[in-house]
């Protein structure tokens, strides 16, 4: 996913970004900066941590249960329509803020998910993996030394204060903070507070 | 930017920072996660650790579809869909390139990055792509709006 933007960067003639990236976003965006430190002059990580999250851990375990529960759906291409996956989910996703989200994946056109749920459900181990293996055969850690940005949703658990080490090790040069009343979403759910900070960022 | 520098390279004043992260991450300990219908009342300042902790342990070697990304060549790279949110009036400053969720695409941003844009003292272009296997939709429905604008 990481040498995709690596792509996308090449065909758009752009030699140094600055990576603004949520939660999945956030791990590529890491992965990116740790492999590929020229290319990234600065880097924001919305509500994720440089770490492997295990499938015990509730907030992980939530989302993979989505993504099991979108899968097992069954859909009929043309036929089952979208408030029938609506309904399906209610139980397993009870927020309706958060099965409306998934929902932007179903394509009410033509009646089916727009997306391979099954290749993301297929992925999830990786997804939730952060291991980082080097080229060289040296065993030290990769770092990015560029101005680094964590802001994350204090409702949240996908950053937290055991995590503060790994980041540290990573990205020596990085800043933390919290928008206390947001949770995951944290652009979605503060997007005033979200672009204050960024302008601070990008601006300073 | 030598204001930006000085800003970010001040290593000294961690320790209390650090303590304060603590406490206000115990807080957040006891509450549930995934409260996405909760709206954001209290912001902090941002807290500056730059505290170098030399890690010693090594990276895991066990294959990840990131790190094969930059480790293997046997990996295919697709052209990500993207949108330019906002044109800089100059290509002096980096731009900006906002990457999704889980489950999302780059429409999640498409309102902040313009708003972003817009406000921005540093003029930057700002982008969204959509990663692999996520916000197809978004391509299907142009193809829908060319194909009636054609017929």
């Amino acid at each position: 996913m990481a040498l995709d933007v690596q792509h996308f960067l090449q065909e758009q003639n752009i030699n140094q970004v600055i990576i603004v990236a949520h939660s999945m976003g956030g791990k590529v965006a890491q992965a990116l900066a740790l492999l590929q430190p020229d290319l990234v002059q600065g880097l924001v990580v919305l509500d994720m941590a440089p770490v492997s999250y295990q499938t015990d851990e509730p907030h992980w375990k939530a989302v993979t249960n989505i993504l099991h529960t979108l899968h097992s759906i069954p859909v009929i291409a043309g036929e089952t329509t979208k408030s029938d996956v609506d309904k399906a989910l209610r139980s397993a996703v009870p927020d309706p803020a958060l099965r409306q989200f998934c929902l932007t994946n179903w394509n009410s056109k033509t009646n089916e998910w727009a997306i391979p749920i099954h290749k993301i459900v297929n992925e999830l181990d990786t997804l939730a993996g952060f291991d980082l293996q080097q080229q060289s055969t040296t065993s030290t850690t990769l770092k990015y030394h560029g101005d680094t940005f964590f802001i994350y949703g204090g409702q949240s658990k996908f950053v937290r204060h055991a995590h503060v080490e790994t980041i540290a090790s990573y990205f020596p040069n990085h800043m933390l903070t919290t928008i206390r009343g947001a949770g995951h979403w944290v652009h979605a759910e503060a997007p005033d507070d979200t672009i204050a900070l960024l302008k601070r960022y990008l601006d300073r | 930017m030598l204001v930006s520098t000085n800003t970010w390279n001040t290593k000294n004043r961690p320790r209390l920072l650090s303590i304060l992260l603590l406490f206000s991450l115990s807080i957040s300990w006891f509450t549930l996660s995934l409260a996405f219908t909760t709206t954001p009342t209290i912001i902090e300042n941002p807290r500056r650790t730059n505290t170098a902790i030399t890690r010693t342990t090594a990276i895991l070697s066990s294959a990840s579809p990131i790190t094969a990304s930059a480790t293997s060549s046997a990996i295919k790279t697709v052209s990500l869909p993207f949108t330019e949110y906002y044109t800089a009036s100059s290509t002096l400053n980096a731009p900006v390139l906002f990457l999704h969720g889980l489950l999302g695409s780059k429409r999640n941003f498409a309102s902040l990055a313009k708003s972003l844009g817009k406000q921005l003292q540093t003029q930057r272009t700002i982008y969204g792509v959509d990663l692999r296997n996520h916000g197809k939709l978004d391509r299907i429905m142009e193809c829908v709006k060319k194909y009636a604008v054609h017929n």
